[in-house]
């Protein structure tokens, strides 16, 4: 049903096609953008509908066929949606380049610190701990980058949760084959060569001293020999605790992602509301 | 798009009418790919937007050409008159020379 104004310009109330197509435009949009974004580009959509619709009645069609050939004229809301996301992936995806310049950055810093501080006798057990831990970071918040800028670029429908279980899946992939057990030496890993030598370390150290005792050394030589004798369960058995390593960080990369990317869509519609007449 | 603008501000359907128009229908993109390349110029500062309320319906946004938009224009308008010029020149029977 069509209004007139005092402009006698028949007014297109939202109705079935176009109503229909915005519906297709905002479900095709909702992977990526945020609700804010997408409600202010679908009554740009609409406005443009609109005057479609407006001019072509006053051609002289009829209000069906002025929609038609108005939704026709604007593109398949797949075609457009996917035109969206093309530029706004282009930007984010610049952005998590960045990022991850950023953090193989700082790893290859962090790495080259741990060296030398190690060199130098300064890193104890706790310090290596940490060095773990925060090299777990890394390996994990690399992998989500990565898992996001490919989901990015393709404008996949993948869920958000999917990435950071990929992270969490690498990460302990990592952990078992270049950290625990399987790196080279038949079997054993980079720990293991770490903790025999670290073993031999504290042997000299121990054997120097009065009333010198070699329990921790024992200790340490006894689990060494259980990886080797048995790499794979050594390697499973630290499975519970990659993993939860892993899903912690892989959760809170996903939190962070979403976070910011709210963030900046309520950044960007509080900017063009700045510019509203 | 920032040829159509320099006509002055139009909202997107009358950015693409200009278009059609203008180039009298030899350029007739599909209209919804109009809006993300103008989201990318208004990102890059060549245009600004702002939406203008309209009796009777839903507000409009209307978008306009700012100076650098004005200078990019200017280039890309002498960029293109080189370009066509060489073009037209190859494209002359007898150019070859041959």
């Amino acid at each position: 049903m069509l209004r007139r104004t005092e402009s006698s310009r028949p007014v297109v109330p939202p109705d079935g096609r176009v109503s229909h197509y915005l519906g297709q435009l905002e479900q095709e949009l909702s992977r990526q953008l945020s609700k804010a974004e997408i409600q202010e580009r679908l009554a740009e959509v609409d406005s443009h509908l609109r005057d479609g619709i407006e001019g072509r009645l006053e051609l002289g069609l009829d209000l069906n066929s002025a929609e038609r050939e108005a939704v026709q004229a604007f593109g398949s809301a797949s075609a457009v949606a996917l035109a969206i996301l093309h530029t706004v992936n282009a930007r984010l995806i610049a952005l998590r380049l960045r990022l991850l310049a950023t953090a193989y950055g700082a790893l290859c810093a962090h790495f080259g610190v741990v060296l030398l501080l190690s060199s130098l006798g300064l890193l104890k057990e706790a310090g290596r701990s940490w060095g773990v831990i925060l090299l777990a970071f890394y390996v994990g918040l690399l992998t989500k980058l990565a898992c996001t800028s490919f989901r990015a670029r393709r404008a996949a429908p993948v869920p958000l949760l999917s990435t950071g279980v990929i992270a969490s899946l690498s990460l302990w992939v990592f952990f078992g084959f270049f950290w625990l057990n399987l790196w080279n030496y038949g079997g054993t890993g980079f720990q293991t060569r770490l903790i025999v030598s670290d073993s031999v370390r504290h042997m000299k150290e121990e054997l120097t001293r009065p009333q010198g005792h070699l329990t921790a050394t024992e200790d340490n030589l006894r689990a060494v020999s259980q990886a080797i004798a048995d790499p794979v369960g050594n390697w499973a058995s630290q499975l519970p605790w990659a993993l939860g390593v892993g899903l912690s960080f892989a959760g809170l990369f996903t939190l962070v992602d979403g976070g910011f990317a709210a963030l900046g869509g309520a950044l960007n519609v509080r900017k063009r509301r700045a510019s509203v007449v | 798009m920032l040829g159509a603008l320099d006509g002055g501000a139009a909202h997107g359907y009358e950015i693409a009418r200009r278009i059609k128009a203008t180039s009298e229908e030899a350029l007739a993109v599909g209209e919804g790919l109009l809006y993300p390349a103008l989201h990318s110029l208004e990102r890059d500062g060549m245009i600004v937007a702002e939406w203008v309320p309209q009796e009777g319906k839903p507000n409009r946004k209307v978008y306009r050409l700012t100076d650098d938009g004005r200078g990019a224009l200017a280039k890309k308008r002498k960029e293109w008159a080189r370009f066509a010029a060489g073009v037209s020149a190859v494209l002359r029977p007898g150019a070859s020379g041959a």
